[in-house]
This record gives structure tokens, C-alpha cells and sequence, in this order.
């Protein structure tokens, strides 16, 4: 089956028909995106690793 | 007086400032109110109140004035725009990852963000299931802007004066 893309997540993935097969235990990934915490948490991270590979590009 | 002087260091960085705290203001007002406040509204259906009368007021000054501090920043990079950008000059190269992912974030507001909202909120004429993608598709991109806000700030803030000194020694 093709699948569009992950939309809804949390339900499953949807079929070019429209049908909803729900994740498997094994391939349900929970995206950090979905709670705020996990967002800010990837902003914090992201901030760290640009501010270090641009501290090393730069030889600062 | 320097008017060019006054207007390009002051004025531009001034505009750039104030849209850019609407901007972003707005965007926290989403991801940290908003949403939350939706799925309680709409657990006693009062969601009408925010969806009719709040969020698309909310939408319009959120996407334009996330374009004016896009254009005001570019405005004040200048002769100096291709430099941040490409990564030319070291110097630069601070306010360069700042304003790529200053961009990125625009990027998201005008072709994901806006055009979905068009849908949810009943702009443009949408089926259900059409509602329901769009929805998770600007969720997505109003929350990874959250998360690419927080080094988008750094940036902008570090790449000059005291800071770019404490934060990258020059």
C-alpha cells in the first residue's frame, strides 16, 4: 500500500484511498513536535549543536 | 545629523525589532495558549469564539508581520546580504545562521502555515478530510518554528557587539 505521509500521526498512516491503517507498536515513533515540552526541548538542542559547529567553523 | 546613518542603524533595526516581537509573540501565543485553550473550548463548545473571532485576526498580523521583519532584516544586512547568507566573511557567519533560519521560519508562515489556515478556518472551501491534513500540516509547522525560534533568537542576538565576543570570541 502507498502511503501519503504520516497524517495523523497519532492515528496512523492514510492510504492514497483514504484508508487509515493504524501504526504498528514497532514502527510508532512519537514525534517530540506534539507536546510543547518536546518542542522547546528541540529548540534548546538545535541551539547547542549550531552554536557548536559554528563555533568550530569559525575556529573560535 | 547622519540621516542615512540614523535611518539604516536605527530606524530599520527598530522595525526589524518591534514586527519581529509581534511575530513571534503571536507564534508563542499559538503554540503556548491557543492550542491548549482550543481543546478546552471545544470540550464545552465555546471553540467557535476563538476560531471565528481570535485566530484570524491573530493570522494577519502573524504573517505580515513575520514579512516585514523578514524584509526590515534584509534591508539592514544590505551591501552585506550575500555575505551573511553565503557565509563569505566570518564575521557574518553568526548573523548568517540567524537569518537562514529566519527565513526557513518565513518560509513556513506564507506556504504552509497561512495556506492551511485558509482551510481550517473556512477561507477557502475544504472537505473534512482536506480540514483534517491541514490542520496537522500547520500544527507542524507552527510547532517546528517554535523550535527553530529558540536558536533563530540566539543567533540574531550573539552575532554582534558584547555578545558575538562572549559567545564566538570576535
Amino acid at each position: 500500500m502507498e502511503y501519503v505521509n504520516d497524517l495523523p500521526s497519532k492515528a496512523g498512516r492514510v492510504s492514497w484511498k483514504g484508508e487509515l491503517t493504524p501504526h504498528t507498536k514497532e514502527e510508532y515513533v512519537k514525534n517530540p513536535l506534539d507536546s510543547l515540552w518536546g518542542t522547546v526541548i528541540s529548540g534548546l538542542v538545535l541551539t547547542l549543536i549550531l552554536y557548536w559547529i559554528v563555533k568550530l567553523a569559525l575556529g573560535s | 545629523m547622519d540621516w542615512g546613518a540614523f535611518i539604516h542603524y536605527g530606524l530599520e533595526r527598530w522595525l526589524h525589532i518591534l514586527a519581529g516581537v509581534m511575530w513571534i509573540g503571536l507564534l508563542y501565543y499559538f503554540n503556548f495558549v491557543q492550542v491548549a485553550a482550543l481543546k478546552a473550548a471545544q470540550a464545552d463548545s465555546t471553540a467557535a469564539g476563538i476560531t471565528k473571532h481570535v485566530a484570524p485576526r491573530a493570522l494577519l498580523f502573524f504573517r505580515w508581520a513575520a514579512l516585514v521583519t523578514w524584509l526590515a532584516g534584509a534591508t539592514i544586512l544590505s551591501n552585506h546580504f550575500l555575505d551573511a547568507f553565503l557565509f563569505q566573511q566570518k564575521v557574518y557567519v553568526p548573523i548568517g545562521v540567524g537569518a537562514w533560519l529566519g527565513t526557513i521560519m518565513l518560509f513556513n508562515v506564507w506556504v504552509l502555515i497561512w495556506p492551511n489556515q485558509k482551510k481550517i478556518l473556512g477561507i477557502v472551501q475544504a472537505t473534512d478530510d482536506e480540514k483534517n491534513r491541514a490542520r496537522r500540516s500547520a500544527f507542524l509547522a507552527s510547532r517546528a518554528n517554535t523550535a527553530l525560534s529558540l536558536p533563530m533568537l540566539f543567533f540574531m542576538i550573539a552575532s554582534g557587539g558584547v555578545f558575538r565576543t562572549t559567545f564566538f570570541g570576535m
